[in-house]
């Protein structure tokens, strides 16, 4: 009799994370795949509810801006776990330390001395244009020239496994606590599998936080006092934002709860003020400081930019890194890590194609079916068309819309994602995912813990993976290649 | 400790506490309502005014029928309903979650989960309305469980308490107000003890009056249970001393400039009940004695709002 696993079907044109052509697992997924077998998909059920109890009773849940009913949900996990070999994972991680490094610099560079600009390696228009570019902190110093340091990196597969760099999150990248929640769930649902499997630990990430939020204080001191800023408990991230202080030991405060004053920010507590050092904050720049930014924002704290400046708070990611993960900015990285480091690229970018260079457009125009075209200053999967599920009028409304803006538009040819196997309606399904590796950037270097968060588009087909679009996500676990052997 | 946080963890523990004797308030109430006798004279009317603002009419209507004091006090979206209570509990809760335990965290998120699921109408429809309050009454027994045993005695923990405390007197001093004003004029001697049963049950002191207080004038037993038995934890003696107790430590904790006032203030109330006897309650009267520690309660707590929690 077959097992219900065994009715598992891939995509032919897409890079499948278990099985290759004609069925056969991957050496990686053999242990899951066995582990598999043990369960009817009614006991798999069982796990796949008690998954989703544990997320609910946690109060793990996020916000839909979009949906009326109710504001909680839970993010949707697969629990197939997706696995990544620890020689992939040494080339990811290479590439990001390298990435990250040529970003810092870049960004150094373009709020002080612009050489970048002036030997036109980056046309200086581009800069200009872009809407995060911010004039307001051009020639602030930061501690230790750090200026990204917490980044979300996004990583797909193309049809042959290349893993390629789809974008840099650089401003307030989220999900890490997903991550590590993630991995809590597994050890509960799956300890057996989890326990044979010898899968790198992920769990000291809010140390590794602390510990490079501390160390970009301003103040030369030992315990410097440092918060996280959250937007509030509407935001759609804030039970990361809890989790995040929860497990940093820091206090969680709201732009209501700082106050500055002599030029110093301060918090407000049950024993009067109390000078603040270090603010991780998930607000967005636009927000931070009614003063410099939106006069009508309330999440922010009046002249916190100029605290800022004078050299007494430091703001984690700093203000204005919008301009380094600008998706029209994206394709000059491998630029960047050239020019700041006289080093090939280790991660490739997607062919992007800009709109404002008249051939690219009509290239990307005669070929939309196969384009994906992006809105340069939006995320979260907003303002994307695809070009093979648009429709006509979708399609022909995109294209006035560039031709009326065109620095606000890029295209890049439709990257088929690679699948993994998730438990869907009681069968095994392939669906296309990517990963977001967390890495931390402190005076000691990038730290990257191994693991990230595997983002998994549910809908059938999809390649839309955002939580904000329907995306769930899975366990994500970095294994030695030498572990492969033997069997549960 | 962060005003707002402050703030947060007092209020979520003044909703906790309330819920809770919403609780323990219903479940007493179906069982004194299936009991037909002469003394008790059971009815929802006084214990429905206790928690929420009706109209005259609405009131009668409401509280002329058991099922119907379970949808407004249970499941009602607004008007201090449990429902309402924890769900605010829970905001609260959630605005701070860095500095409540993990295990206090669930127990109230978990809490809600199970209250914004209660199924009031298949309840009421298969007879199970008893079954949902007694689920619902160990859920909060676990809260406190847990509270108990996990959250560090720190700052937090002295908000909390002291949110709960000041909760708790409250209560009590309004089921104590609402059964003395349904009291009529008879001789108090002649009254049954049946008649106090509810009240007791309600404060969770039944027991400990039958073991603590034999014969004689069960009024003036009630006033000494109620007000200077320090024994019982639901009486203002055994709550002013947990008030005064938090207050001195959050006072020690933290440099404000209301310092002084409070200490008075705390000091004076603590005073009133730690200083006097049955025969002064007497002379002056149950309900006056009542009305004012209950404007003390509420100087005290608006001092404490504006000292240590005021942060917009």
């Amino acid at each position: 009799m077959t097992h219900w696993s065994d009715a598992y079907l891939s995509e032919p044109s897409a890079y499948d994370e278990m099985h290759v052509e004609g069925g056969t697992v991957r050496v990686p997924y053999e242990r899951v795949n066995e582990f598999l077998k043990k369960y009817t998909t009614g006991a798999f059920r069982e796990k796949e509810k008690m998954a989703g109890n544990l997320f609910l009773n946690r109060g793990i849940t996020f916000t839909v801006y979009s949906e009326k009913e109710g504001i909680e949900r839970i993010f949707p996990f697969d629990i197939i776990p997706r696995i990544i070999t620890a020689s992939e994972w040494a080339v990811i991680e290479a590439g990001i330390k390298q990435r990250l490094k040529a970003l810092n610099l870049f960004l150094k560079d373009i709020y002080h001395n612009r050489q970048i600009l002036n030997d036109g390696v980056i046309p200086a228009a581009l800069i200009a244009s872009c809407p995060h570019y911010t004039r307001d902190v051009y020639g602030i110093r930061v501690p230790h020239d750090i200026y990204v340091h917490i980044s979300g990196i996004d990583l797909i597969r193309d049809a042959d496994g290349t893993f390629y760099v789809l974008e840099d999150n650089l401003r307030t990248p989220s999900g890490v606590s997903y991550m590590l929640e993630n991995r809590e769930i597994t050890k509960r649902i799956f300890p057996d599998l989890i326990a044979t499997s010898k899968v790198r630990s992920i769990s000291d990430y809010p140390l590794l936080l602390h510990k490079v939020l501390s160390a970009v204080a301003p103040r030369d001191m030992n315990n410097p006092t440092v918060v996280l800023m959250t937007p509030g408990i509407y935001n759609s991230a804030y039970y990361e934002h809890t989790f995040l202080a929860k497990y940093m030991g820091i206090e969680l405060v709201e732009g209501r709860d700082l106050v500055v004053q002599n030029d110093r920010v301060y918090m407000k507590s049950t024993s009067g003020l109390k000078q603040v050092d270090v603010i991780y904050r998930r607000v967005d720049d636009d927000f931070l400081d009614p003063l410099v930014f939106r006069p009508d924002s309330t999440l922010g704290v009046a002249g916190l930019l100029n605290v800022c400046r004078k050299g007494n708070v430091s703001i984690v990611n700093a203000v204005g890194n919008g301009v380094a993960d600008d998706k029209a900015v994206y394709r000059y990285v491998p630029k960047m890590i050239e020019y700041y480091l006289n080093e090939t690229p280790i991660l490739k970018n997607v062919p992007t194609y800009s709109m404002e260079n008249e051939e690219e457009r009509a290239h990307v125009i005669s070929n939309i079916s196969k384009m994906v075209v992006k809105k340069t200053n939006e995320s979260g999967g907003y303002g994307l068309l695809m070009g093979d599920k648009a429709s006509d009028a979708e399609i022909a409304e995109t294209i006035t819309a560039i031709s009326e803006n065109p620095r606000n538009f890029i295209a890049q040819p439709i990257i088929t994602l690679s699948t993994a196997p998730c438990f869907i309606d009681n069968k095994l399904q392939a669906r296309h995912v990517d990963l977001r590796p967390y890495a931390l950037c402190g005076p000691g270097g990038v730290e990257i813990v191994p693991g990230g968060l595997t983002r998994v588009a549910l809908r059938e087909g999809s390649k839309v993976v955002n939580s904000s679009q329907g995306g769930g996500s899975k366990d994500t676990w970095i294994v030695n290649d030498t572990s492969f052997t033997g069997s549960i | 400790m962060l005003a707002r946080t402050a703030d947060n963890l007092y209020w979520m523990s003044r909703y906790m506490e309330r819920a809770d004797v919403i609780l323990r308030t219903l479940s007493n109430g179906f069982y004194a309502s299936y009991d037909i006798n002469d003394y008790q004279l059971f009815n929802w009317n006084s214990i429905v005014k206790i928690f929420c603002y009706l109209p005259e009419e609405a009131l009668e209507a409401v509280s002329a029928n058991s099922d119907n004091v379970l949808r407004q006090l249970l499941i009602h979206d607004e008007n201090n309903s449990l429902k309402e209570l924890v769900t605010k509990a829970r905001e609260n809760a959630r605005g701070t979650q860095e500095h409540l335990t993990k295990e206090v965290w669930e127990a109230i998120n978990e809490t809600y989960h199970s209250t914004i699921s209660i199924d009031i109408e298949t309840a009421i429809s298969s007879g199970e309305q008893l079954n949902i309050l007694l689920k619902q009454i160990d859920e909060s027994l676990i809260y406190y469980g847990v509270f108990e045993n996990t959250m560090p005695r720190g700052q937090g923990w002295n908000f909390m308490n002291l949110g709960r405390f000041i909760e708790r007197s409250i209560q009590t001093l309004n089921f104590t107000e609402a059964k003395f004003l349904s009291l009529d004029q008879k001789d108090p001697e002649s009254i049954h003890i049946l008649y106090w049963k509810n009240l007791l049950l309600n404060l969770s002191g039944y027991e400990l009056y039958l073991k603590t207080y034999r014969g004689g004038d069960h009024s003036e037993h009630i006033i000494d249970m109620i007000f200077l038995n320090s024994a019982f934890p639901r009486s203002i003696a055994y709550t002013l001393h947990k008030i005064c107790l938090y207050i001195q430590k959050i006072l020690r904790e933290n440099d404000n400039h209301n310092n002084p006032q409070i200490e008075r203030k705390t000091g004076m109330l603590h005073a009133k009940i730690a200083y006097t006897d049955l025969e002064e309650i007497r002379r002056k009267g149950v309900q006056a004695f009542i009305g004012e520690l209950k404007s003390d309660l509420h100087q005290l707590s608006q001092l404490i709002g504006q000292s240590f929690f005021s942060y917009y």
